[in-house]
C-alpha cells in the first residue's frame, strides 16, 4: 500500500506538468459534455417542459418498448446498417488508395491541382448534392434521358430512382465522390511525415516503387489508418437525415427508411412531447455505436501491439 | 555487382511505369467526374432561373445572367454575414487549436500517468450527450444566449481533432527525441514548445483546416441561440434566404418567381459561401503536402 | 396685480391643458390605455417585444415602415426578436425550458398552443375578447360567410374551453384548391377529341396521347399524364384520380387516417372497397404505360422542367395534375418564349364508374394564423388591443399590402376583381412588396391580417396576356370545383387531451404505410386481390381502430359545437 501510494506520488510528481496541460480540456469536457449529459435521463421519463428535465415523471423502458416493438424496427436498424457499412467497406479505404496513389505522383503541380480539386465536394451541400443528382438522372430533362433517347430514337430510358436496389449504390457512392479528396487529407499529411531516408534505404536495396508503397509508406499511415478506423467504426447507426430524407420517394421507402428518418416522422406534429422519444432512440443508438468502437478498439489493440487503441 | 544493379534497375523500371501510369489514369479519371459537376454549378450559377430549372444547363451557362449573384448580394446582411464569420472562424479556430494542443500533447506521451483514464473520459463524450435541451439550459444559465461567445465556447475542442492530433505526435515523433531533451533536461513545457509544436506543422496544419471549415460552414448555434440579426454568420444569412424564399406563400396568386428564385439562389449562394474557404486553403495545403520530418533526428 | 393674475390663469390653463387633452381620449379600465377602438392605445409609453420569423426580403425589421406606422398609431414602441427557420418552435420550447423570459406577443411560432396554455405560458384570452375586442368585432360583423365566421370562432377555442391565441382569417379559395387536373386542348384538337368529364373518357384520351404522336414530332415521347413525388396538394396523380371513387382528403387539414365521415359516423378512406377500385384504376393506368414512373419518384422541379419548357421544344406532357400558379411546380415564366400555359385547359372534377365527382378542398388551416400573448407580458391587454388593432382593413391591408396611397388604396364604388367579384382593395402597383426582392416597406408575415372571402382584391392591370389566361383558368377551374365535396368533413380537428395522445401515438405510421402501400398497389409490386387483406391487417395492427375511435369522439364533439 505505502508503496503504491509513493509510487503514485513520484509520477505525479513527474507528470504534474503534463497535468497542468490537460486542465483546460478536462474543465471543458466536465462543464460542456458531461454536465449537460444529466439530461440524458428524459429518455426514461415523459418529458413535458413545464416538468422540466428533472421534474418530468419516470417512466423507464416506456419508449424504449415503443421503439423495439414498432413495426419499423427491424426495417430501420436494418437499412441504417446497411447503408453504413457499405459505406465503411467501400469509404474507408479509397480515400486511403487515393492518398497513397497521390504520393506517388512526380510532377508537382498536377499532384496540387489534382488534390485541390478533388476535395471541393466536400463543400457542396446535400441540398444540391441530391438536387443536381437528380437533375442529371432525369429520365425526360437530365443528362442521362438525352443520351439515350439520342441512341434509341426518343425512347426515355427506366427512372433509377423509381429501382429500389439503385437507392443504396446511388446513395453510397454519391458520398464517396463526395468525401474522397477531403478525406484523403489526413493520410497525405501522414505520408508527408515519411523521412525520405526510408525510401534512399529502400531504394538501395533495389525495391520497386511499388514495393516501396507496401513497405515503406503503407506502414507509415498504419497508425492513423487504425484510428481513423475505429473512430468510423463508432458512427456505423448514424445514417444522417437530410440527404436520406431528400432521396426518399414512394417507390424506395422499404430500403430508403432509416432510424434518423422514422424518428422525425414520428416526431412530427409533437412538437415538444415528442423529445423523450427522440432521445431514447438516440440513447440506443449511442449504445451500439459505442459497444461497436469498443469492439474493434479492442481487436486492433490486439493485433498491434497494444498501442494503436483510442484507450 | 554492377551488373546486377543495372539489371534490376532496368526491371523496376518496367514496373514502375505501369504503376505510375495506372494511378496517374485513375487519378485524372476521377478528377474528371469531379469536374464536371463543379463546371455545372458555376454554369448554373450563371444561367437563367428558368433555364436551370428546365435542365437545359449542360456544361456552360444558357441565358447568361448574374440575377442570382444580385439577388444574393442585394442582401445586405451577406456582407455582414461574412464579417461575422471571418471573425468567428479565426478567433473561434486560434481557441481550437490551443485547447486542442494542450490536450492532445500529454496524451501522446509515452508513459504519462492515468492516460488510459483520460482518453475514455474524452472518448466517451463523442458518444453520449444529454441533446439539445440541456445544453441550452446550460448555455442560457451562462449568458451565451444572443452572445458572439456562444459560436466559439461551445465546441471549443472536438474530441475527434484531439484524437486526430495525438495520434500523429505519438507517431511521428520519436522517442528518441524526448529522451535525449529530457537528458538534456528539458521540462515537459520546454520540449513542447521547442519540439513537438514544431514537428507538428502537418497535423496543426490539417485540424486548423478542420476547425476553420467547421466554423465556416456553423450555423446551428447561430439559429437557436443568436436573436440578433447583425451576430449571424454568413451560413444561416444563406440559409435564411435559401429557406425564406422557398417557403410557399399564403395566397395562390404570390407564389409566383419567389421559388424558382430560390432554385437559382440555390447555385449562387454555394459559389458565394465556399469561394473564400477555397481561397485560404492553398496555404494550409503544403504544410501537409511536403514532408517536414527532414534532419530532426539526426539534429 | 391684474397682469399677474392674469399670467397665472395663463399658467393654470396651460398646465391643465394635457390634462385636458387627455381627458378627451376615451380611457379604458386600464390605467394609461385607451377604450377599445380608439387610437393611441397607450397615452404612456409601453414597449412590446414581438417574436417572428424574420422575412427574407425584409431588409431591416428595426427601421421597417410598418414598424414605425405601427408606433405612431398605437404609441408603443415595438421591439423584435427574431426566431429561428426552419424548426422555428424548438425556440419557444427551449426558452420555457430554460426559464427565459418570454416575449411578449409570439407571431407564430409555437408548436402546441393548447399545451402551452393550459401549462401557463400563454395568457387566456377570453375575457380579454370580451373588455377589448373592437376591430376584430367590427369585421367579423361585416365580412365574411355565415360559415367562415362560425369556423374561425370554433377554431379559436381549446378544448378546456379557453381561447389562447387570436385566430385571425386568410381563406383565399385559391389556396384550397391548388392540386388541379389539365388537359392540353391543342392535343384533344389534333386527334378530334372533346374534353373529357368521366374516368373512362380520360382513359381514352390517355391512350390516345400514348399511341397517336399528337405534338407530330414522329418519337414517341409523350407523357399521356404527369404529376410528382406527391401525397397529397398538389402533384398527387394517384390521388387526384381517386376523387372520382371517394373523397381522398389529403393536404392542409386533413388528419393523418385520411378519415372521412358518413352519416355521422367516421372510418379511414385508406382501407375501403372505394378506395381499392380506385386503385385497380389507376394500377392499369400504371401497367398500361400511360402513368409512368416518373409521376411517383421526381421531384416537383423536375415536373416544372417538363412542363413549363421554351416553346422551342416540343410539348409532351398530355394531362398534369398541378398547381398552375406554383413557383416550383407550375407555370411562372409566362413571356413569348415560354407560353405552353396557353396549351392546356382546366378538368372539371371527373365522374367515376360510379358517378363520383369529388374535387379536392383543403382545410383553411385557420389554425396557422394564431398570434400569443405569453405570460412574460406586463401588459397583456395592451397587446391585446394591438392584435385587435390588426384586424382594423385599413390597419390590416398597410399590414400586409404596403402603403395606402402607393401600393393599395381602396377600391372604387362598384368595381370589381378581375373574377368578376365585388372588390374591397385595388393594388397600384403590378407586383406588390411581398413580391420584392427587398424591401422594407412590410413585415411579410402569413400571420396576423384578417381577410374573409368578402375581403377581395382586385389586381392592378394585367398586360401579360400568358398570366392573365393562366390566372384565368385557374379561377376557373376553381369555380368548377366548387361544392364537390360531402356534407360531412373531418377536417381541421381539434383534439383533446386523451385523443391528441392516439392521433399523434398512431398517426405518423398509419399515414406513412399507407402511403407505401399505395405507391406499392399503384406499380403492382403488391396485388390488389391477394395482398388485400395483408393490408388491412397491417392497417390494423397500426393502431387504426383506436386512431377512429378517437376521431369518432372528436368529430361528435366538434359536430354538436
Amino acid at each position: 500500500m505505502h508503496v503504491k501510494k509513493h509510487a503514485f506520488v513520484k509520477n505525479f510528481k513527474r507528470c504534474w506538468q503534463l497535468h497542468l496541460f490537460m486542465l483546460l480540456g478536462v474543465a471543458y469536457i466536465l462543464i460542456f459534455a458531461y454536465y449537460p449529459m444529466a439530461g440524458v435521463q428524459i429518455a426514461f421519463k415523459d418529458y413535458t417542459p413545464a416538468g422540466g428535465i428533472w421534474g418530468s415523471p419516470w417512466v423507464g423502458l416506456k419508449h424504449f418498448n415503443k421503439y423495439f416493438n414498432s413495426m419499423y424496427f427491424e426495417r430501420t436498424v436494418f437499412n441504417t446498417l446497411r447503408i453504413s457499412i457499405y459505406s465503411i467497406v467501400v469509404g474507408f479505404p479509397l480515400p486511403i488508395i487515393f492518398a497513397l496513389m497521390l504520393n506517388l505522383m512526380r510532377n508537382q503541380k498536377l499532384k496540387k491541382f489534382i488534390q485541390t480539386v478533388t476535395y471541393i465536394p466536400h463543400f457542396i451541400s446535400v441540398v444540391v448534392l441530391v438536387g443536381m443528382m437528380m437533375q442529371l438522372f432525369s429520365p425526360v430533362v437530365g443528362l442521362y434521358g438525352s443520351l439515350y433517347r439520342i441512341f434509341t430514337d426518343g425512347v426515355y430510358p427506366p427512372d433509377i430512382y423509381s429501382k429500389s436496389h439503385a437507392f443504396i449504390h446511388i446513395y453510397v457512392w454519391s458520398g464517396v465522390w463526395q468525401e474522397l479528396g477531403w478525406g484523403s487529407i489526413i493520410y497525405l499529411a501522414a505520408l508527408s511525415g515519411v523521412s525520405p531516408e526510408l525510401h534512399e534505404a529502400a531504394m538501395i536495396d533495389g525495391a520497386s516503387r511499388w514495393k516501396r508503397v507496401w513497405h515503406v509508406d503503407l506502414p507509415a499511415i498504419l497508425p492513423t489508418v487504425a484510428i481513423m478506423l475505429i473512430m468510423r467504426s463508432g458512427s456505423v447507426m448514424s445514417v444522417g437525415f437530410e440527404k436520406t430524407y431528400l432521396m426518399q420517394n414512394g417507390m424506395n421507402l422499404s430500403v430508403s427508411e432509416v432510424i434518423t428518418t422514422y424518428v422525425y416522422k414520428q416526431g412530427l406534429g409533437k412538437g415538444v412531447r415528442g423529445f423523450s422519444f427522440g432521445s431514447a432512440v438516440g440513447l440506443f443508438n449511442s449504445v451500439v455505436n459505442f459497444a461497436m468502437l469498443v469492439l474493434v478498439n479492442t481487436v486492433t489493440k490486439k493485433l498491434s501491439d497494444g498501442n494503436s487503441g483510442l484507450f | 555487382m554492377a551488373k546486377n544493379i543495372s539489371r534490376n534497375a532496368i526491371k523496376d523500371s518496367k514496373s514502375d511505369k505501369v504503376l505510375y501510369f495506372v494511378s496517374g489514369t485513375l487519378l485524372l479519371l476521377f478528377t474528371i467526374t469531379v469536374i464536371y459537376p463543379l463546371i455545372y454549378i458555376v454554369s448554373c450559377s450563371f444561367s437563367s432561373a428558368h433555364a436551370v430549372n428546365s435542365g437545359r444547363v449542360v456544361l456552360l451557362p444558357v441565358d447568361f445572367s448574374l440575377t442570382g449573384y444580385e439577388a444574393v448580394f442585394n442582401y445586405k446582411r451577406v456582407l455582414t454575414g461574412y464579417g461575422n464569420t471571418i471573425f468567428y472562424t479565426v478567433f473561434g479556430t486560434v481557441l481550437n487549436l490551443i485547447i486542442t494542443l494542450m490536450t492532445a500533447y500529454p496524451l501522446a506521451m509515452p508513459g504519462f500517468q492515468f492516460k488510459k483514464g483520460y482518453s475514455f473520459l474524452f472518448t466517451f463524450t463523442m458518444f453520449f450527450s444529454g441533446g439539445l435541451v440541456p445544453a441550452y439550459l446550460l448555455n442560457s444559465s451562462l449568458g451565451l444566449v444572443n452572445s458572439p461567445w456562444v459560436m466559439l465556447i461551445p465546441g471549443m475542442l472536438s474530441v475527434y481533432n484531439m484524437i486526430v492530433t495525438r495520434t500523429f505526435i505519438q507517431n511521428s515523433i520519436p522517442v528518441e527525441l524526448l529522451e535525449a531533451s529530457q537528458i538534456d533536461g528539458c521540462s515537459w513545457f520546454g520540449y513542447f514548445f521547442k519540439i513537438v509544436l514544431p514537428l507538428s506543422k502537418a497535423v496543426i496544419a490539417v485540424i486548423t483546416l478542420y476547425y476553420a471549415v467547421g466554423h465556416w460552414n456553423a450555423y446551428f448555434n447561430a439559429m437557436i441561440y443568436l436573436n440578433d440579426r447583425h451576430l449571424h454568420p454568413l451560413q444561416l444569412v444563406l440559409r435564411e434566404i435559401l429557406v425564406e424564399n422557398s417557403i410557399e406563400a399564403l395566397d395562390v396568386a404570390t407564389e409566383d418567381a419567389q421559388a424558382s428564385l430560390a432554385e437559382l439562389l440555390k447555385y449562387a449562394l454555394i459559389i458565394v459561401s465556399t469561394v473564400p474557404i477555397l481561397c485560404v486553403y492553398p496555404f494550409v495545403q503544403k504544410y501537409f503536402m511536403k514532408g517536414v520530418m527532414i534532419g530532426s533526428v539526426k539534429g | 396685480m391684474r397682469k399677474l393674475l392674469a399670467a397665472l390663469l395663463a399658467l393654470m390653463m396651460l398646465a391643465a391643458m394635457p390634462m385636458a387633452m387627455a381627458d378627451e381620449l376615451e380611457m379604458s379600465d386600464v390605467p394609461g390605455m385607451t377604450a377599445p377602438g380608439v387610437f393611441p392605445i397607450v397615452t404612456e409609453p409601453v414597449t412590446l417585444t414581438f417574436a417572428l420569423v424574420p422575412q427574407g426580403n425584409v431588409e431591416d425589421y428595426d427601421t421597417n415602415y410598418f414598424t414605425t406606422y405601427i408606433e405612431e398609431k398605437t404609441g408603443i414602441n415595438v421591439e423584435f426578436l427574431l426566431l429561428p427557420a426552419p424548426d422555428t418552435a424548438q425556440k419557444f420550447d427551449l426558452m420555457v425550458a430554460a426559464n427565459e423570459k418570454l416575449p411578449d406577443i409570439m407571431m407564430g411560432g409555437i408548436s402546441d398552443i393548447t399545451y402551452y396554455g393550459m401549462s401557463g405560458q400563454l395568457v387566456a384570452l377570453n375575457d380579454y375578447f370580451d373588455k377589448y375586442a373592437y376591430y376584430y368585432n367590427e369585421v367579423m360583423e361585416k365580412y365574411g360567410t355565415e360559415d367562415e365566421k362560425a369556423t374561425l370562432k370554433a377554431q379559436s377555442y381549446s378544448y378546456d374551453g379557453n381561447i389562447y391565441a387570436f385566430n385571425y382569417a386568410v381563406p383565399e379559395l385559391g389556396n384550397n384548391h391548388e392540386n388541379m387536373i389539365y388537359v392540353n386542348k391543342v392535343w384533344l384538337e389534333k386527334l378530334n377529341m372533346k374534353t373529357p368529364t368521366t374516368l373512362d373518357e380520360l382513359y381514352e384520351v390517355l391512350v390516345a396521347f400514348r399511341d397517336k404522336d399528337p405534338n407530330g414530332n414522329g418519337l414517341k415521347d409523350e407523357i399521356p399524364i404527369i404529376g410528382y413525388n406527391s401525397f397529397d396538394r398538389r402533384g398527387d396523380v394517384v390521388g387526384d384520380l381517386l376523387q372520382s371513387f371517394l373523397y381522398y382528403p389529403g393536404g392542409v387539414g386533413a388528419d393523418q387516417a385520411r378519415t372521412i365521415v358518413k352519416d355521422g359516423v367516421v372510418s379511414s378512406a385508406v382501407v375501403q372497397e372505394e378506395y381499392r377500385e380506385g386503385l385497380r384504376f389507376v394500377n392499369k393506368l400504371y401497367k398500361e404505360g400511360l402513368l409512368t414512373e416518373i409521376s411517383l419518384t421526381q421531384k416537383d422541379t423536375q415536373l416544372k422542367a417538363i412542363i413549363d419548357r421554351p416553346a422551342s421544344e416540343p410539348t409532351i406532357a398530355g394531362v398534369i395534375c398541378t398547381h398552375f400558379f406554383s413557383g416550383v411546380c407550375g407555370f411562372t415564366n409566362c413571356n413569348d418564349e415560354y407560353n405552353k400555359v396557353l396549351e392546356y385547359e382546366v378538368l372539371a372534377p371527373l365522374a367515376g364508374p360510379e358517378g363520383v365527382a369529388y374535387a379536392l378542398e383543403q382545410g383553411s388551416g385557420f389554425s396557422e394564423y394564431k398570434l400569443a400573448i405569453t405570460s412574460s407580458c406586463e401588459h397583456p391587454e395592451v397587446a391585446f388591443r394591438v392584435l385587435d388593432a390588426l384586424c382594423d382593413p385599413e390597419i390590416g391591408s398597410t399590414y400586409r399590402f404596403g402603403i395606402k396611397g402607393e401600393h393599395w388604396d381602396w377600391a372604387a364604388e362598384g368595381a370589381v376583381t378581375q373574377e368578376g367579384q365585388p372588390a374591397m382593395i385595388k393594388f397600384l402597383v403590378a407586383e406588390q412588396p411581398w413580391h420584392w426582392e427587398t424591401q422594407n416597406i412590410i413585415w411579410r408575415l402569413t400571420q396576423g391580417f384578417m381577410s374573409f372571402s368578402d375581403m377581395k382584391q382586385q389586381r392592378a392591370d394585367e398586360s401579360n396576356p400568358y398570366i392573365k389566361y393562366r390566372n384565368e383558368e385557374f379561377y376557373r377551374g376553381v369555380a368548377l370545383r366548387l361544392g364537390a365535396i360531402p356534407a360531412e368533413r373531418f377536417l381541421n380537428p381539434i383534439w383533446n387531451e386523451e385523443e391528441y395522445e392516439i392521433a399523434t401515438e398512431y398517426g405518423p405510421m398509419i399515414r406513412e404505410t399507407s402511403n407505401e402501400w399505395r405507391t406499392m398497389f399503384v406499380t403492382g409490386e403488391k396485388d390488389l386481390d391477394a395482398d388485400w387483406d395483408e393490408y388491412l391487417t397491417i392497417m390494423e395492427n397500426l393502431g387504426l381502430s383506436e386512431y377512429l375511435e378517437a376521431a369518432q369522439s372528436c368529430y361528435t364533439r366538434m359536430a354538436g359545437n
